[in-house]
């Protein structure tokens, strides 16, 4: 009996290895392949947008480089137009000052000269006032002074010179 | 006959002015003689003869003497 039951435990042992070969290679063969297939298919899907991303971020940062050449280049210029614009403006207005300060020294100038006419002609003015009142008061102390004595000599001297033309 | 016309001063007198009209005759020869007393001459007299005009007035004088200031 014993030797019976050992070899019925052996053939079931010996089964169930075989099940489990059986069932190992049916597996393989339905679902490892496949799965394998799909896994390998799935890590070089994986793979590639793992590479096309990588690519993406690539231009993405060659853009932003070049985004950011074009912003520098543009404020670069911004900052050029601003500082001729200021240097024109500092220049215009310093040709605006030196202008008015020639005008102003010109206006100046001419009123001096117009003061200085003026004065002159004031007392030219003041001058003939006063000449013609030293002769108003002279004709006037003559003509109580001159006397027939006097209005006699002229007569005399002027009689001599007469006949000796 | 030439005419002479004499401007006097009112301070010259009948005399003075006779003295004059001597003096002319004797270089012009017989002459008609115009008086006229201008008290604006204030001493002398301005004589015309024949379009000459003498003057010795005291104002003419004054008048030079005043221009010749200005000037």
């Amino acid at each position: 009996m014993e030797g019976l039951v050992l070899s019925d435990l052996a053939r079931d042992l010996i089964l169930n290895i075989l099940n489990i070969i059986i069932l190992f290679l049916i597996v393989r063969k339905l679902a490892y392949q496949p799965v394998k297939k799909f896994l390998a298919a799935r890590q070089a899907r994986v793979a590639k947008e793992l590479e096309d991303a990588a690519a993406a971020k690539a231009e993405a940062e060659q853009a932003k480089e070049q985004l950011d050449s074009l912003t520098q280049a543009q404020q670069e210029k911004a900052d050029a137009v601003i500082r001729e614009a200021e240097r024109e403006a500092r220049e215009n207005a310093r040709e605006i000052m030196e202008n008015a300060q020639k005008d102003a020294a010109e206006i100046r100038r001419k009123a001096a000269e117009e003061a200085e006419k003026e004065k002159r002609k004031t007392i030219a003015g003041m001058q003939d006032d006063i000449t013609a009142l030293a002769f108003d008061i002279s004709e006037k102390v003559l003509g109580r002074e001159i006397n027939d004595e006097d209005n006699r000599r002229i007569a005399q001297a002027f009689l001599a010179d007469y006949h000796a033309e | 006959m030439q005419t002479v016309i004499i401007k006097t001063a009112e301070s010259l007198s009948e005399e003075t002015y006779r003295l004059l009209c001597e003096g002319f005759r004797k270089k012009l020869g017989e002459a008609d003689f115009q008086h006229i007393v201008d008290p604006t001459l204030i001493g002398g007299f301005i004589a015309e003869v024949g379009g000459v005009v003498y003057d010795t007035s005291i104002s003419s004088q004054l008048a030079e003497m005043q221009k010749r200031i200005k000037e």
